[in-house]
């Protein structure tokens, strides 16, 4: 801002009469409800799905999609486990648990199962037909060495036997018994009994405070984004109704829960108890701060209206930018209290100091240093939003738009709003000035010696400080899960034979066939990876949709029981001719019908798994080399070593290794370095504006105090061991955003620093209340946000009334 | 998505079980009469009462028996002859040692077959989910079938009685599984003896029907040799925790 137009925006501001700013806050303010209003009317809603605020990592549109599908199928999939002690009992809670869920709530839940027969059946209604194109690797071996003999045998031993599953029907559709092995092999290895439609087993035996006992396993599937806080809420409100009455009936009968809607359900809690718990008490503690230090009621409504004016900005601004508002914005804005109050500290104490003046001339008084701290408040909190990172972006505009609302009101509305007169406010003023005399007259060294000392002693703190520093991306620290929760789910893990982890494999090709051989190729690799323990199991869909090569194949190679054997093995086994020519002609009829993709995953059987596969879209207009080709997703599950693993596949051009949590934690990374970057441009920039105003010597020590202050937030962090995250620096951009604002206020006032000095205390004070609070949030995200804050503001404090050591001694420009 | 990792294989619990397979293809509707009688009538307490006194369960026991498979596709029945080793405590053995020699050891969570060449499979609970299903259920069933366990029977089947007068001491036992699986393996069955168990009877959908006859009971306790006979499994079993 240059001076003229400086100057020329003050004589235009110092025309209007108060009523007339009133005037135009009063528009403004309306006109920012009516705007509110309509956003909440066309559906602006609150956001809590914690990814919604990482930024989106630039992948290919396949891969996007894929990544999507994934997400679709399991984010709204939950399970539960009802455990008993007595096996009876699990498996009717768990039968009247799923009764309930199907009958209170269809409109909620979908596909509530526990052992799922009818998909087995539905896989054997598919398969069936298909079964000349199917051998599992045994049968194959057996068959190439022309062990047909062999295999008669050994149906012949099957149909002696009367526990056996052989039966007229099979045998006379399939005399050697190939089809079930090959059904079997599409089953996945698992620890479960069936019970009466129920999938039961023991809970695991490593849990020492539980008594022994079974746990019978519910499923089913949210028809909504667990992540929606209304379907969050109908959801866990049925599912506590079905439970109620499964204990009302079965009152020794417990349950375990996994799946994400317990975790967001937490991260939802939590975040509502911070917002109110650390909201309410920052806010008391300003009220209570305002009142000591002015023993009025009306600063006290002209802090309140300041801060409402500022929040209903800050919402309404991100709801027109965003279409929502995200809960951990919220969290973070929280915190836009402390520093939309300092504008309305500010303005007092400079009241208090020069009680003369009326409430107009005040604002007009102040406000080259409050333009001035909005300007780099803005510019800080705008290189947040510079950052690709939507939670980040949003952060930033409800702060910068919080801001804005506090300045404009007290432009516009101070001057009539709080122009009553105040109560003396003189022995508040004194303790201010006291502490400021005390910090530069004791807190300064005297003598050189201790200078050096001091000096010395500072050095080293760094020192040792920023070569302690390390840092840590992982963005699973931005979701606290309790640990009841995790816990249950960790047992359900057990219990289900591990998990899928947010790693997986994409396989692509130009064609279908391309794809089913591919998964083919890779099955061994992945079953040797799960032998060397670098990973716990894996899913593809390669057994489900065999090669159209080797359905060929085999065939093929059943063309010796069909075609050229048949006679000899229905006379070994002794069945009836008639059935002979039927069977041969049903072998005949067969040949090279395949399985394909489209049909399989369109049947009953395969609707589960049609999320795992990826067609060409059919509109691929746009992006056409990228997404034009068929992929299918190989899901991975309790991954050791996943540098090994991803290792394995490196050099196949058509597997990928998607890891969306790795990649966006490498870009947390990345914007943390790019944050901190951005914090020197910041610091310059400030530099720059500052000696347009005061000259370079006293803008360069105007912005060492907040540099100094940075430089030993991240020593004292350094120091606790408190890996660096992206949180840690964006919560140093806002010390830098804070500390300019104390420095101002300090440059501005020259030597009347009574009124200055009492403003940055009390601004530090609450600043302090309501981020000191946010270090104790459960969330290490916004602890660390709030730990920085803590730190980075205390220096800060300490460090800007020796700013007035400078000013003294510098001419006014 | 979560953060976290997710629960569970989205498709896990496609649970496969064998026994569904021959059934989805039958060929009529179940045609079996002569024990529509029996299956009318179920048994009240008792009457089983009064056919457990009869009975005296015993822990173990061993004899012969002789096997009619009649499956409708085949030209003739299948007629073979062994002996069963049952206990309690350790499982079942059912060796079948004519016309070719199988034997199949059942215990809990395992099944041992051991095929006419003398080839060892061992399928374990933990490997099949449909192995499971029916190596866990059949040591009970067979255990308490054979030991005419009636409170074990009862927990699985749903019973029904005839004949069971104090002149004639013969006694008709029609079992009805509960399980919606196991009643699709083996719809019905019956059990006849008198002191002891002498004919089991087991029917499925597509009037396939096997008549097993059980002589030579003896309920002595297991001797050294019987107990060696459960060993190809516990070999086994101790070859695999290695």
């Amino acid at each position: 801002m240059s001076e003229k137009s400086h100057l020329a925006a003050l004589s235009f501001l110092a025309k209007l009469t108060a009523t007339k700013k009133l005037t135009i806050w009063l528009i403004l303010l309306f006109t920012t409800l009516a705007l509110g209003i309509l956003q909440w009317q066309s559906g602006a809603k609150i956001q809590t799905d914690i990814l919604a605020m990482l930024p989106k990592v630039s992948e290919n549109p396949l891969t996007q999609r894929a990544i999507a599908q994934v997400e679709q199928q399991l984010a709204n999939r939950f399970y539960i486990g009802v455990v008993s002690a007595d096996q009876n009992t699990a498996v009717s809670a768990a039968t009247m648990l799923m009764q309930q869920l199907k009958s209170t709530s269809s409109a909620v839940f979908t596909d509530i199962s526990s052992a799922d027969i009818s998909q087995a059946e539905a896989l054997n209604a598919f398969y069936f037909p298909y079964r000349f194109n199917l051998l599992t690797d045994k049968q194959q071996q057996q068959l190439t060495q022309q062990q047909w003999q062999q295999l008669t045998q050994a149906s012949l031993q099957q149909l002696y036997s009367a526990f056996s599953y052989a039966n007229s029907a099979l045998i006379s559709h399939d005399p050697l018994l190939l089809y079930p092995d090959n059904l079997l092999a599409l089953a996945p290895k698992q620890a479960l009994s069936i019970d009466n439609g129920v999938l039961i087993t023991r809970l695991p035996s490593s849990d020492a405070e539980a008594a022994p006992g079974f746990v019978a396993i519910v499923m089913a599937t949210g028809l909504q984004s667990a992540f929606s806080p209304d379907a969050q809420q109908s959801q866990l409100a049925a599912l506590e109704l079905a439970k109620k009455t499964v204990t009302s009936n079965f009152p020794e009968v417990d349950f375990l829960h996994a799946g994400a809607l317990f975790h967001a359900a937490a991260a939802t809690d939590n975040a509502k108890k911070e917002v109110s718990s650390i909201g309410l008490i920052s806010l008391i503690g300003v009220i209570a701060l305002v009142w000591f230090a002015f023993r009025s009621v009306i600063p006290l409504m002209i802090a309140m209206v300041t801060l409402s004016c500022s929040l209903l900005f800050a919402v309404v601004l991100t709801l027109v930018v965003f279409g929502e508002l995200h809960l951990l914005t919220l969290v973070f804005g929280t915190s836009l209290i402390g520093i939309a109050i300092d504008y309305c500290f500010h303005f007092y104490c400079e009241r208090l100091n020069n009680p003369q003046y009326d409430a107009n001339h005040t604002s007009l008084a102040i406000l080259p240093a409050i333009s001035l701290a909005l300007l780099t408040s803005i510019i800080a909190y705008g290189s947040l939003g510079l950052a690709p990172f939507p939670g980040m972006q949003q952060v930033a505009i409800f702060c910068a738009a919080g801001l804005l609302g506090a300045y404009l009101t007290l432009v516009f509305a101070y001057p009539a709003l709080a122009s009553a007169k105040l109560n003396s406010g003189q022995r508040q003023l004194e303790l201010a000035d006291q502490y400021q005399g005390f910090m530069l007259k004791r807190a300064v060294p005297s003598s050189r010696f201790s200078a050096g000392l001091l000096l010395l002693g500072c050095m080293v703190f760094i020192g040792i400080g920023l070569s302690q520093l390390s840092s840590d991306d992982d963005i699973r620290q931005l979701q606290h899960t309790p640990p009841a929760i995790q816990q249950q789910e960790d047992t359900l893990r057990t219990v289900l034979s591990g998990g899928t982890d947010n790693q997986f494999l994409l396989i692509k090709g130009q064609s279908e066939e391309d794809v089913k051989q591919e998964l083919e190729q890779i099955e061994p690799i992945l079953e040797l990876a799960e032998q060397q323990q670098l990973l716990g199991n894996h899913f593809s869909l390669s057994r489900f949709l065999p090669s159209e090569k080797t359905q060929a194949t085999n065939y093929q190679l059943q063309q010796q029981i069909y075609q050229q054997h048949l006679g000899e093995i229905f006379e070994l086994l002794g069945i009836e001719d008639s059935i002979k020519q039927p069977l041969a002609d049903e072998f005949t009829a067969a040949k090279a019908r395949y399985i394909k993709a489209d049909n399989f995953l369109r049947s009953a059987a395969g609707q589960q798994l049609s999320s795992m596969w990826l067609m060409p879209q059919q509109d691929s207009d746009l992006d056409s080399d990228l997404d034009s080709g068929y992929a299918s997703i190989v899901l991975l599950g309790g991954i050791k070593q996943l540098d090994k693993l991803s290792a394995l596949f490196q050099d196949n051009p058509n597997v990928d290794l998607v890891d969306k949590v790795g990649e966006i934690s490498k870009l947390m990374g990345l914007y943390r370095q790019l944050t901190l970057g951005l914090l020197v441009i910041a610091l310059l920039a400030a530099v720059c504006i500052f000696t347009l105003r005061f000259g370079i010597r006293l803008a360069s020590i105007m912005v060492s105090v907040p540099a100094l202050a940075a430089i030993l937030t991240l020593s004292t962090l350094g120091i606790m061991l408190a890996p660096l995250t992206l949180f840690h620096a964006l919560a140093l951009i806002l010390v830098f955003g804070i500390g300019i604002d104390y420095c101002l206020f300090f440059a501005e006032a020259d030597q009347k620093t009574r009124g200055v000095m009492m403003a940055v205390l009390m601004s530090a004070i609450s600043t302090l209340l309501a981020f000191g609070l946010l270090a104790f949030s459960q969330t290490p995200a916004i602890s660390a946000f709030g730990l920085t804050l803590l730190i980075g503001i205390s220096f800060t404090f300490l460090l800007s009334p020796f700013i007035q050591i400078f000013t003294r001694k510098t001419p006014q420009c | 998505m979560m953060l976290t990792r997710y629960p569970f294989r989205c498709c896990q619990l496609i649970s496969m079980c064998l026994i569904i397979i021959g059934n989805t293809l039958s060929f009529s509707a179940h045609s079996e009469s002569n024990f529509e009688a029996l299956f009318a009538h179920n048994a009240s307490p008792s009457e089983l009462t009064q056919l457990s006194k009869q009975l005296a369960p015993s822990a173990q026991a061993k004899g012969l028996f002789t096997q009619y498979r009649l499956l409708k596709v085949l030209k003739k029945p299948l007629v073979s002859q062994g002996s069963f080793v049952f206990s309690k405590q350790h499982g079942v053995i059912w060796q079948q040692l004519s016309p070719f020699e199988t034997t199949l050891i059942l215990q809990a969570g395992r099944l041992t077959q051991i095929d006419s060449q003398g080839q060892v499979q061992v399928s374990d609970a933990q490997q099949s989910a449909s192995a499971n299903q029916l190596s866990q259920l059949m040591p009970i069933l067979l255990n308490a079938l054979l030991s005419g366990d009636l409170p074990t029977l009862k927990q699985h089947f749903e019973l029904s009685l005839q004949n069971t007068t104090s002149t004639n001491t013969q006694w008709q036992l029609g079992l009805t599984p509960i399980d919606p699986l196991v009643k699709k393996a083996m719809p019905r069955l019956v059990l006849m003896g008198e002191q002891h168990i002498q004919t089991l009877i087991l029917f499925s959908d597509n009037q396939d029907r096997s008549r097993i006859e059980f002589t030579a009971i003896n309920e002595a306790p297991l001797t050294e040799l019987d107990l060696a006979r459960f060993s190809p499994a516990i070999e086994d079993s101790a070859r695999a925790a290695q």
